[in-house]
């Protein structure tokens, strides 16, 4: 019981330290490695108290990781005296938005094919999503106007 | 193009090898995952090739006044699409920003044409070279960045504003041509001098006949010429006192160019001699062009440090001519420049001294050692003054507080009470 607190401790306190290096990344560029590698500790310890077979929630850890960099180089950026052209701040945050979108693609991509090599679990959902979105594109060419 | 990696690429290459290296000591998949969109990231960045670019600067003018707002276009072209790229005009001292974004990050389609128009505010007097435009831009995913500058560099001259000023200092001496100073001497002129008994030779026309009903005897009005003069603009540029963005040689060449433009409207000839680390020297002269030959040199002064004695000896002779009336513009901080100025005067030139006052520009110290060494230095600048006007030069301190037509007035009222008692 005392080692299971002291585990969460540890996650609970390099998450910690990861979210003060994280802020201090904006003002200090440097430190954002290891404000992601302390990020980062806080879900190994997290793994290596939980134990599963395989966890699924790496994509996400993947994701939010890869959201965290970007912004700290946004509000870098935000904070720096060259401002956007009216009509294009907008684009930034939709970039953001779609290079997490693409990192919890390829990380779930990894996992299932962990998943092919283990159990064929996981796998199996992940052949099924790329066909019904290869579906879905088949529909979308079928229905298009000719010539479009 | 500079090519340099932004802070995130290095985070990430560290995160996917420490995230790849602990998988395999943990034998944990998930972690290869968390290190594979990094992975993915850092292989595109390193990859990025820098985008063509160009750039061009265009001004409207190359020389304007203190305070002049100058129209500016910075014109940008990409060969290739530039999600973001970052245009910067690098402003030199003396000119700011008055209207318009600088810098601006923009978005450029393959083979679009961009112009940023600027307005830009002319703050202070200074000959500097505007154009240099830097470009920074970044890989598609921003974990690289392309840094260049384009020099498209032109001369600016900025001239500074004349003050208003109404009255000048009359020299003691005026030169043989035509001009606006009353000389002293009696000849052709308007106006009124005194009356003499008539001689054969007299114009029937000076004949002033009141004066001679009532004397019985033809009796002639005489008359002083309107001459022009010439004056020399010793401007001190030994050293100088500042605060970060203002200081003496500031005022002093403001000071400096609004005398000389004046004493060139009343036609009269007008000589700069810059004596500093670098000595500069201009033959005195007239006319338009001279006013601006007065004022490029002008804008080339700054305070040159230097450790080599000067006297007056090292000004050419004809840059001080024997009748010309000398108007120095100095802080009096440097012992070789107040050397120089009671040589002249000794040497006989006419003098006048334009001190800028370099209190302005002080910050004293607040306990009583610091605010009696206050008080000497005041006295023994007032004692230097002193010192001039016992030798027959007036001092006019400017300052703040004080305008140069008053300043200037306080020296007519003293050459005046001098020449009573040179009489």
């Amino acid at each position: 019981m005392a080692a299971s607190s002291d585990a969460v401790g540890a996650v609970i306190g390099l998450g910690l330290v990861g979210a003060a290096l994280t802020g201090a990344a904006v003002v200090v560029p440097v430190v954002l490695g290891p404000a992601l590698a302390a990020l980062g500790g806080a879900y190994v310890a997290l793994l290596l108290i939980d134990e599963p077979p395989l966890d699924t929630r790496a994509a996400g850890v993947a994701t939010a990781l890869v959201v965290v960099g970007e912004l700290v180089g946004w509000a870098r950026e935000l904070a720096g005296p060259t401002r956007d052209e009216p009509g294009n701040a907008w684009r930034r945050p939709v970039w953001i938005a779609g290079m997490g979108m693409g990192a919890l693609g390829l990380a779930w991509g990894v996992l299932a094919v962990a998943d092919l090599a283990r159990v064929q679990g996981l796998a199996i959902e992940a052949v099924g999503a790329v066909a019904a979105l290869a579906a879905l594109l088949v529909a979308r060419r079928g229905l298009a106007p000719p010539g479009a | 193009m500079k090519r340099a990696g932004d802070a995130r690429l290095g985070a990430y290459a560290v995160l996917a090898a420490a995230a790849l290296v602990t998988a395999l000591a943990l034998r944990r998949t998930e972690l290869a995952a968390i290190a594979a969109p990094f992975a993915l990231l850092v292989a595109l960045g390193v990859r990025a090739q820098p985008p063509r670019l160009r750039a061009w600067f265009e001004l409207d003018r190359e020389r304007a006044l203190e305070g002049d707002v100058l129209d500016a276009t910075v014109t940008v072209r990409s060969d290739q699409a530039v999600d973001r790229v970052e245009v910067g005009l690098a402003l030199p001292d003396g000119v700011e920003l008055a209207e318009g974004r600088n810098p601006v990050a923009l978005r450029l389609s393959a083979g679009e044409e961009r112009e940023l128009p600027l307005r830009l505010r002319c703050v202070r007097w200074s000959s500097v070279e505007i154009g240099e435009v830097w470009l920074r831009t970044r890989d598609q995913i921003g974990l690289v960045r392309f840094e260049g500058r384009i020099d498209r560099r032109r001369p600016l001259k900025i001239y500074p504003t004349a003050e208003r000023l109404r009255i000048l200092v009359s020299p003691a001496h005026t030169q043989a041509a035509t001009g606006s100073e009353v000389a002293r001497l009696r000849a052709e002129g308007l106006e009124f001098a005194d009356t003499r008994p008539f001689v054969p030779g007299d114009r029937v026309r000076t004949i002033n006949w009141r004066a001679t009903a009532r004397r019985g005897s033809l009796v002639v009005n005489e008359r002083h010429p309107e001459r022009n003069a010439d004056v020399v603009v010793f401007l001190d540029s030994f050293a100088e006192a500042r605060t970060s963005d203002e200081g003496t040689l500031e005022q002093a060449v403001r000071t400096a160019a609004t005398v000389a433009s004046r004493y060139l409207e009343r036609r009269d000839r007008v000589g700069l001699v810059a004596f500093g680390g670098i000595l500069r020297w201009l033959e005195p002269g007239g006319g338009l062009v001279q006013q601006y030959r007065l004022v490029d040199a002008l804008l080339e002064t700054g305070v040159e440090f230097s450790y080599a004695w000067k006297d007056v000896d090292v000004i050419p002779a004809r840059t001080l001519p024997p009748r010309a009336l000398v108007v120095a513009v100095t802080p009096l901080l440097d012992e070789r420049s107040i050397g120089a100025l009671l040589d002249l005067r000794g040497r006989g030139h006419d003098l006048v001294v334009l001190e800028i006052s370099p209190e302005p520009f002080l910050e004293p110290g607040r306990d009583r050692s610091d605010l009696a060494a206050l008080r000497l230095w005041r006295l023994q600048r007032a004692e230097l003054r002193a010192r001039f006007e016992r030798l027959g030069a007036a001092v006019a301190t400017l300052d703040d507080e004080i305008t140069m037509e008053e300043a200037l007035e306080g020296v007519r009222a003293y050459r005046r009470h001098a020449r009573l008692v040179q009489r």
